[in-house]
């Protein structure tokens, strides 16, 4: 077994993810985060350029597929892989991008308890005083704000800065890095591999 | 398997994920007859002796309570609904009221179907009067409060996702710009020390 498979073994799937894999996990993540992000802007276009009415502007698979817009637990289960793809990738993160994807971690990390407060409110139909529907956290600071989408979009934000560092890494960080992200990693991968 | 062929298994697995849910969107649209609502109680021009409590619909296929909407007005245009609608069976809404007295009423609804079909209707009762509806002629929308949708869209949300496209172009441009690297950042680090390089 090389060096590389032995080290990887010894780290089970988090090492592989964080190491010989980590572009491609971390490129699906946001292959499924930039979907989720078009998704809504899709809706967006129905209701403000197309004229929808909010019901009916359901972006694309919410149209043949309403109950992805409508399931509590579908967004639970979202923020979920979210939190949980934010935390399985973080330990390929070196320096600054650590730094900004931690923070994007604390940020999912508050939103699924939000979430969380959402689906008991529903599951265990009752609401918190003065509230009609069920409520979070955050429409009581703000009013009216959807909770699912102002979260996702400032989640996004971390993580994009995040990202770039990752893949424009200053020397100190290249050194650290482990993962298959930049040239240089995955040539040292390659050498290790064939050690 | 090299890098080149691995990408290009990941672009067709979710290459064919994408087609095969365009392909079940389409099919699921465009599935079968068309939902519709079978009847509304109370009915269409119906004069009612006494007020009922609730509103219901029976439908020729299950519908989604969240995006559904139905509301009922007094011909002063109030509503009185009290809560929201909720499933009644398998295909059935039922909208709970309070009739405030001796009037003309409206009903408006949109239904959204879980096949994703929409159908909207507007009908008019009349409750004490002895005679059918006839004071009412423009009925608002079925939505009382555009906010009780928790997964919709608002304005702050749609500002943030125009916000987060903007810094998606800017991180595009900056990553495909050329980068500026010493000579010995191209080194794997199992290069011994002291090689003569610059760190």
């Amino acid at each position: 077994m090389t060096v590389a498979k032995e080290h990887a073994a010894r780290r089970g799937v988090i090492g592989a993810i964080n190491e010989a894999h980590h572009r491609a996990v971390l490129g699906l993540y946001m292959i499924i985060v930039l979907a989720h992000w078009a998704e809504h802007l899709v809706q967006a276009y129905q209701i403000w350029v197309l004229g929808w009415a909010r019901p009916q502007a359901r972006g694309v698979l919410g149209m043949p597929f309403p109950w992805l817009v409508s399931s509590e637990w579908m967004h639970y289960a979202y923020a979920i892989v979210m939190l949980i793809g934010l935390f399985a990738l973080r330990p390929g993160f070196v320096g600054r991008a650590r730094t900004w994807w931690t923070i994007a971690l604390a940020i999912q990390f508050w939103h699924h308890i939000e979430h969380l407060f959402l689906l008991i409110q529903v599951q265990a139909g009752f609401l918190l005083p003065g509230t009609t529907v069920p409520t979070s956290f955050a429409q009581f600071l703000i009013p009216r704000v959807e909770l699912h989408l102002f979260y996702n979009s400032i989640v996004f934000l971390p993580m994009l800065v995040a990202m770039y560092l990752h893949l424009r890494p200053n020397e100190r960080e290249l050194q650290l890095q482990k993962c298959n992200c930049t040239q240089e990693g995955r040539q040292r991968l390659a050498a290790n591999s064939g050690s | 398997m090299s890098a080149g062929r691995r990408t290009l298994a990941i672009v067709t697995a979710l290459a064919s994920v994408g087609v095969a849910l365009t392909i079940a969107a389409v099919a699921r649209q465009s599935d079968g007859t068309p939902a519709r609502v079978l009847t509304v109680d109370p009915g269409d021009g119906a004069v009612l002796t006494a007020a009922p409590d609730a509103v219901t619909l029976r439908l020729s296929t299950g519908a989604d309570s969240v995006l559904s909407h139905v509301t009922v007005r007094d011909s002063t245009g109030n509503a009185v609904n009290e809560g929201r609608v909720r499933g009644d069976g398998k295909t059935g809404l039922r909208q709970s009221v309070r009739l405030t007295g001796p009037g003309d009423y409206s009903i408006a609804y949109h239904i959204t179907f879980t096949n994703g079909q929409d159908a909207t209707g507007v009908l008019r009762f009349s409750v004490g009067t002895g005679a059918p509806p006839q004071g009412i002629a423009d009925v608002p929308d079925p939505i009382l409060d555009e906010a009780d949708h928790a997964h919709g869209i608002d304005p702050l949300g749609a500002t943030l996702l125009v916000l987060d496209g903007l810094a998606l172009v800017v991180v595009l441009i900056m990553l495909l710009r050329p980068r500026r690297r010493s000579p010995a950042a191209t080194d794997p680090p199992t290069a011994p020390a002291g090689s003569g390089h610059q760190r």
